[in-house]
């Protein structure tokens, strides 16, 4: 922190003499500021600005007190106020420094990069600002500005080896690949015989760094290659990282196609490391044998006789071998010495044979297993019994066999119920049935076995929240958090970034929304009793419905909103690496977190927030645009409405208290206004709310190819542009084929949309019309307004109908095209007949 | 310093869970939450030592042993001997040896604190816990005890049984 207030003292008093007086009291309150004396400093300003209320370089520094003093709010408008009193950027070079210095730490990085761009330019002599220049723009991937930044200041300080290396990166950035090189080199040169053992490693980094981009740089051109492992050669004896020093070298012989001598590099990487299956699948490749199974049969029994005891040796050629017998005899030797041994993981390790190809593996393994399951006496080998039947277990579970794979739990728990992982995998197991209650209870029986297991816990937690228990998830995860200031857990996992449990709640949250909704609706359905008490009593019983779905609503997706702050925490602490990793020299490093933070916003996680509030945002805006249509609202005057205006008064005072007790039970963040979003989805404009901290920042960092086109597509239909949803549809088409049904689904959305009697701009939709025409002409697109026409039948004809995500759509989406939801409702419930039943009961429960 | 395959460890606080889950499954006996809890328990004035340990086979847990020294009667300085409250093996790892280790520890206890007497409880119709404590030196004392348990699914009458040295 210091160090970047640093800079600014030292510049303005080399240049106090000459100055009027006001200047001479902001250099005394600069001086002030930089000793962290905030308080003096802010009075010495204030009496300079008494005298000359508009002395920008002084409101500057005033703001930037009170925002070090915490009060930020005043601190915004003493800068914008300074910022007001300047034309364009012109203003002394002190005060814009302040002002960059100002908007670096509200994390306004361009505005910073700015004013401190302007300070320079205004005459500014402090050659520091270079460094926090070129630190800014690296922050924003504004590679151009930043080498000419990271050259200045490398100018002005050459004797320290990170600008070198700063240099040389930030040309790499701009694909001058040969300028980095000779940058580094030029550096090695001056450096020759003068390094340290404490510099040995730093060195070997930026060597290796080197012979990266001169990879790079040479991408198949044979002979830069081969200088480029003339450089490898020579710098061998410097470098650390031998596994990267022998990677790359294989790599080149490669590309040269010089295959034999990249065979002995990958064995000796191999005798490294005999565990690395990559290794042996680059041995395969560049022994030209990977498409031969004969061959490559008697590698892996060679390399299994050198190395007995790894793993890749003995498990990939069960990848291969399509032969039934050889399969059988391979993998029994593969499997039985490990239930032998009572290896709990024994079927982590087989798993992924499963994927490839069930229909040869499956019953393999299975008659394996359970001919050695029956061999193996449950007292005379205890150990054997109990992962053997772990192992089954997990195995039926695989293959949905159910009832199979409660049986072999079951046995397991009977016999040892001490152990964990068996409680683990029973709940798992009741868990695909869709039995989420009795899973999460059974998962917490082990847990309580022993309490400091922190997986148990996490895993606990996760089954509570699942069967929507969130308060018991909540009592379960506090156990291993601080909970020194609140009533709970929930505002330090806040503080600890824990996404996968806030997520999760999220998602429990509106789950107990819609289920509240749902309650609520089958009572306002039911017939008004005419006893005056049991219409009290549903008038109570409405009113907290209505409590507990408006709660729930708000608590989900203020949840979700915390996401989107985790993620621009993650990108915004890339900043200190900017010059931390040029210190460092650790250059490789630093580029492979460059590459990252380009795509943070794509991350799973992410990716999971972001779809859960699009759910809930086009909720919000479809509900919006019905309430908009229905200008009569229905009459909310319910007959025993009209109480006393003391029973009344008493009733707002018994709910407002609860709301206080809800929101100190519930709170995430410390001092927060809006503990139960109710702002959040009171928004009028969801849409933009949902581009704003949720979607911009997913679009920056995908790529096309792997872009949601579904989620684009519901999102720009929303925003009323159909060209843009074609769009996304087409691209959809393009990956997933023109008879996916969730083609046919998003078709009929958009035609919906098209129609004569939709209310959207007549040349949208006409321009609609023509790309539909063109991407899809065997869509019938003039039967759009026949009422008569059966766009189900045409579906069901022309798409894959099977597809349960696209019946969804169409489901969810309520088109005026398909009056007929039984028929989909019946398709659905078809469509569900495939799925396991925790998927069915999801379904079942919250869509239709 | 090489491990065996059946270890013994201290009970904590935190695995008291699977501890109580050995008892519970093996014993036809019900146990109140205090009888665990009072291996911990500070406040508790009555100053009784406890003995107790968990039994591994692997890293499996699977025997439990929890003993205290016996007061006096007249409330003199010297103790009576020990008193196994329970010692339990799951089913399925027994003759393995791991009730002798964890009887052997006990054993080992009555020598540290000088005692000569161990005492133990078992269901009379238990014909297998009454032989293996037989066999290891144990000597039924006095007659059988009608109803000595109550909350049980097994019999509720039960023997003394004593190991001198």
């Amino acid at each position: 922190m210091s160090r970047r207030k640093g800079g600014v003292v030292q510049r303005a008093s080399s240049a106090a003499i000459g100055r009027s007086k006001d200047d001479n009291n902001l250099i005394e309150a600069l001086k002030l500021y930089e000793g962290k004396n905030y308080k003096k400093s802010l009075k010495l300003l204030d009496t300079i600005l008494k005298k000359n209320s508009s002395h920008v370089d002084s409101l500057a520094l005033k703001g930037l007190n009170l925002y070090f003093t915490g009060q930020k709010e005043d601190a915004e408008s003493y800068v914008n106020k300074a910022i007001d009193k300047i034309k364009d950027t012109s203003a002394s070079p002190i005060g814009c420094h302040i002002l960059g210095i100002y908007m670096r730490n509200v994390k306004k990085y361009k505005e910073a990069a700015e004013w401190f761009q302007a300070s320079l330019d205004n005459g500014s002599t402090n050659k520091q600002i270079y460094r926090d220049l070129a630190t800014l723009y690296s922050q924003e991937h504004d590679y151009k500005k930043l080498l000419a930044s990271r050259k200045a200041y490398w100018e002005e300080f050459m004797g320290y080896r990170a600008n070198w290396t700063s240099l040389a990166i930030a040309h790499e950035l701009n694909g001058q690949r040969q300028e980095a090189v000779n940058v580094l080199s030029k550096f090695e040169e001056l450096a020759a015989g003068k390094l340290g053992d404490a510099e040995a490693y730093e060195h070997n980094e930026c060597l290796m760094y080197k012979n990266d981009v001169m990879y790079r740089a040479a991408k198949n051109d044979a002979a830069k290659l081969e200088s480029v492992l003339e450089n490898l050669d020579a710098i061998e004896p410097q470098v650390f990282d031998k596994y990267g020093w022998l990677e790359r070298r294989a790599a080149i012989f490669m590309k040269l196609n010089r295959k034999q001598e990249a065979s002995k590099v990958y064995r000796a990487l191999i005798k490294r490391n005999p565990d690395n299956a990559a290794y042996y699948k680059l041995l395969e490749v560049s022994l030209d044998i990977h498409g031969n199974s004969k061959l490559k049969k008697a590698l892996y029994e060679k390399l299994q006789k050198f190395y007995p005891r790894a793993d890749p040796p003995a498990f990939i050629p069960l990848t291969f071998i399509t032969d039934g017998d050889e399969l059988t005899q391979k993998m029994n030797d593969y499997i039985v010495p490990k239930l032998k041994r009572g290896v709990p993981a024994t079927f982590c390790n087989v798993k992924p044979l499963y994927k490839t190809n069930s229909a040869l593996v499956a019953p393999i393994i299975e008659k394996i297993v359970t001919a050695f399951y029956s061999s193996v006496d449950s007292k005379e080998q205890p150990t054997q019994f109990v992962w053997t039947c772990y192992f089954l277990s997990q195995h039926y579970l695989l293959l949905k066999d159910f009832s199979k794979a409660t049986e072999y739990a079951d046995k397991a728990l009977e016999h040892t119920p001490t152990l964990v992982e068996l409680y683990i995998l029973k709940a798992r197991v009741l868990k695909h049935i869709g039995l989420l209650s009795e899973a999460a209870e059974t998962i917490n029986n082990g847990r309580k076995l022993d309490l400091q297991d922190r997986f148990i816990n996490t895993k606990t937690v996760k089954y509570y929240l699942r069967a929507n228990l969130v308060e018991k998830a909540i009592e379960v995860v506090s156990i291993f958090t601080k909970n020194d200031e609140s009533e709970n857990g929930v505002v330090d996992l806040h503080l600890m970034e824990a996404s996968w449990f806030i997520v999760e709640q999220a998602e429990a949250y509106y789950r107990l929304h819609l289920e509240h909704q749902q309650r609520l609706q089958e009572l306002e359905n039911e017939e008004v009793p005419t006893d005056e008490e049991k219409q009290n009593e549903r008038a109570r019983c409405i009113k907290e419905l209505i409590y507990q779905t408006g709660k729930y609503k708000g608590l989900a997706l203020k949840r979700l909103h915390a996401i989107p702050k985790f993620y621009r925490q993650f990108e915004d602490d890339q900043l200190d690496f900017h010059s931390y990793c040029m210190r460092k020299g650790t250059p490789r490093a630093y580029l492979e977190m460059i590459n990252w933070g380009k795509r943070v916003y794509t991350l799973p996680l992410y990716v999971r927030a972001l779809k859960d509030a699009a759910k809930m945002y086009f909720s919000i805006f479809d509900h919006l645009a019905e309430s908009a249509d229905e200008e009569n609202e229905k009459p909310t005057t319910d007959s025993v409405a009209k109480k006393s205006n003391k029973k009344a008064k008493k009733e707002i005072a018994a709910m407002n208290k609860r709301k206080e007790e809800d929101k100190k039970k519930l709170k995430a963040y410390e001092n927060d206004e809006d503990v139960l979003g109710e702002k959040l989805i009171a928004t009028k404009t969801p849409l933009e709310d949902f581009a704003q901290y949720f979607y911009n920042a997913y679009l920056s960092d995908v790529k096309d190819t792997e872009k949601d086109y579904v989620l684009e597509f519901g999102y720009q239909l929303r925003c009323g542009k159909l060209a843009l949803s074609l769009g996304a549809l087409a691209k959809y088409a393009d990956v997933h084929g023109k008879s996916d049904g969730m083609v046919g689904a998003l078709t009929l959305c958009l035609l919906d949309k098209v129609k004569d009697s939709s209310p959207l701009d007549p040349i949208a939709k006409s321009l609609a019309l023509k790309g539909l025409e063109r991407h899809f002409p065997e869509v019938p697109l003039d039967k759009r307004d026949d009422a008569d026409y059966d766009w189900i039948e045409f579906f069901t004809s022309n798409y894959d109908a099977s597809n349960l995500e696209a019946l969804l759509t169409l489901y969810r989406a309520h088109l005026t095209l398909v009056s007929d939801t039984n028929g989909l409702k019946e398709m659905i419930m078809n469509a569900l007949g495939n799925q396991e039943p925790r998927i069915q009961n999801v379904i079942l429960k919250y869509e239709l | 310093m090489p491990r065996g395959l059946v270890n013994l460890d201290n009970v904590y606080q935190n695995n008291l869970g699977t501890f109580s889950k050995i008892i519970e499954v093996v014993l036809p006996v019900f146990y109140p939450e205090k009888f665990y809890n009072e291996l911990f328990d500070a406040k508790d004035k009555s100053k009784q030592v406890f003995f107790s340990k968990m039994a591994y086979y692997g890293e499996i847990a699977v025997g439990a042993l929890k003993a205290k020294l016996l007061p006096s009667k007249s409330g003199g300085v010297a103790a009576l001997g020990v008193y196994i409250e329970v010692l339990a093996v799951l089913d399925p790892y027994r003759e393995k040896g791991i009730g002798s280790q964890l009887l052997q520890y006990i054993e080992d206890e009555c020598k540290e604190h000088f005692q000569h007497n161990i005492y133990v409880h078992v269901a009379a119709n238990n014909e297998d816990s009454l032989k293996w404590y037989q066999k290891r030196g144990f000597e039924i004392e006095g007659e059988i005890l009608k109803g000595y348990y109550k909350e049980t699914d097994g019999s509720t009458d039960a023997y003394v049984l004593k190991k001198h040295f």
